[in-house]
């Protein structure tokens, strides 16, 4: 009975966390260059020791080698792209692969970010949501027309010369880029999971290119969210369910005794 | 104790035993690939043995069994979702040999090999899958990265007789690791759903609690019975 209650209850935090992921998604539906979480679930053996004997000396539960236990979740970052739309703002870059921009926190590490609407910090400095990017591409006040190539070449127009390239931009690859963690604000940071950083021209190394002029949207799909946010909550009331019924069963028991 | 008390008690251990295995398909109705199961009540009991386990409490009457008939496949887009067509196990490379699954939600570890969740290698025909990039997946089990092919899937096949044992984690054993078949087919981008049906655990967790209920009446009149021999026999 017990069993059932606390079995019944992993289920409610489980489906509780997807809930919860469910609503980080919605929320950030519009982000640009999000990507969603996903929750995984994963179902847990109670291995029962074997070759526990009782006193007489027989295998008591010779016959069951694990039981299930209930359910655990975890959370998985989706590495699929979202939609690259159109802005034609010269500012505006997106990365048509798998790679991340790697930009300088203020404490000097590094992070990671796919979120590509750029601008100058008060530096000068090419930066994304005002941390510098770590190519550390300083754009003078007085140019014009600045390009950026597929390839992370950063050129400009200045009074006195053309095409003056003003520095790269280089994109960072992760072996493994669904094991990064997730700081907020659209940054990420390598993690042992995520493997070992390789940084690389844009277009080489498997990282992806540049486009210039275009935003990557959030891959929320508010549909499938929604069904899922469905799925979730009638999967909570369900366990709710069992964990009532392992309760009244108890009720039950403790009935048996009338104190006659 | 009494054998109709004792056997009343078993009864309702064995419920609580059902309650537990229904508790648990509900709690993984979202696990990926998840296989129900399925609580079978039979008796146990050999003769010789009665007296000592009404002794020292006896194993429980209930069994569960794994229910292998396959989930539906879900849309997923991600391109290291994967889930098989009709029967058969991807094999995964654990600490204790290898094991079958047919939860297909893997991912890349820090090296860039092919890993379920819980980062065991997934194995092709050549062992551990390096992948470099997207892969796609052919329906054979071809995996290729940029038109390259550079691994094969293992799909193992088992007979339907055969009794897989559970290691947790969505994990199988069997006793010995069949051959690969050549007929299985993989789906790139999808998942396999579990194979619990809410109506089906509803009616079980009804059918169950109704069960208790009974029998604490019967052991209640069973109680009445023994109080009444006990109090109305002795007076003359």
């Amino acid at each position: 009975m017990t069993d059932a209650l606390y079995v019944a209850a992993t289920g409610m935090r489980a489906h509780q966390t997807q809930v919860d992921t469910i609503a980080n998604n919605v929320a950030n539906v519009n982000t640009t260059g999000f990507r969603r979480e996903t929750v995984n679930f994963s179902s847990v053996m109670a291995a029962l020791q074997s070759g526990a004997t009782d006193p007489l000396g027989t295998s008591v539960r010779d016959t069951l080698a694990s039981r299930g236990a209930g359910a655990i979740a975890s959370l998985q970052l989706s590495t699929n792209g979202g939609e690259l739309k159109q802005t034609q703002q010269p500012l505006d870059v997106a990365i048509d692969g798998r790679g991340f921009f790697e930009v300088t926190l203020p404490d000097g590490t590094p992070a990671y970010t796919r979120a590509g609407a750029l601008s100058l910090d008060t530096d000068g400095m090419l930066a994304s949501a005002g941390l510098p990017l770590s190519g550390r591409i300083a754009v003078p006040a007085d140019a014009n027309d600045l390009r950026i190539t597929p390839d992370g070449r950063v050129l400009a127009n200045l009074p006195d010369r053309q095409d003056v390239e003003l520095g790269n931009i280089e994109l960072a690859g992760f072996a493994n880029p669904a094991g990064l963690e997730s700081m907020g604000d659209n940054l990420f940071r390598a993690t042992a999971s995520s493997g070992e950083m390789r940084l690389g021209t844009p277009g080489e190394t498997g990282n992806g290119s540049l486009r210039q002029g275009y935003l990557e949207s959030s891959n929320v799909q508010l549909v499938d969210e929604l069904v899922s946010l469905m799925v979730a909550q009638r999967g909570f009331e369900m366990n709710s369910k069992i964990v009532q019924a392992a309760d009244q069963m108890l009720g039950i028991t403790n009935a048996l005794y009338q104190g006659r | 104790m009494s054998d109709a008390i004792a056997s009343l008690a078993d009864a309702l251990r064995n419920d609580a035993e059902t309650l537990r295995v229904i508790g648990n398909n509900v709690a993984n109705m979202d696990t990926v690939a998840y296989r129900r199961e399925i609580a079978v009540t039979h008796p146990t009991f050999d003769q010789a043995a009665d007296a000592a386990r009404a002794e020292i409490g006896r194993p429980l009457a209930v069994q569960s069994m794994i229910d292998q008939r396959p989930g539906t496949l879900k849309s997923t887009d991600e391109p290291l979702h994967l889930a098989l067509e009709g029967p058969g196990f991807f094999v995964i490379d654990t600490p204790n040999g290898e094991a079958l699954t047919r939860r297909g939600d893997f991912r890349l570890d820090s090296d860039g090999r092919l890993v379920t969740q819980a980062g065991n290698a997934v194995l092709g025909s050549q062992g551990a899958i390096q992948v470099a990039g997207t892969p796609a997946i052919a329906p054979d089990g071809t995996v290729r990265v940029g038109g390259e092919t550079v691994a094969q899937l293992r799909i193992a096949q088992v007979a339907a007789e055969t009794q897989l044992t559970p290691l947790g984690g969505d994990l199988y054993s069997a006793a010995q690791l069949p051959d690969a078949d050549p007929a299985a087919r993989v789906r790139q981008g999808f998942l396999e759903t579990s194979n619990v049906e809410s109506v089906q655990e509803m009616v079980r967790l009804i059918e169950t609690m109704r069960h208790f209920e009974t029998v604490q009446r019967f052991v209640r009149g069973y109680d009445d019975m023994v109080g009444k021999a006990i109090t109305e026999l002795g007076k003359v």
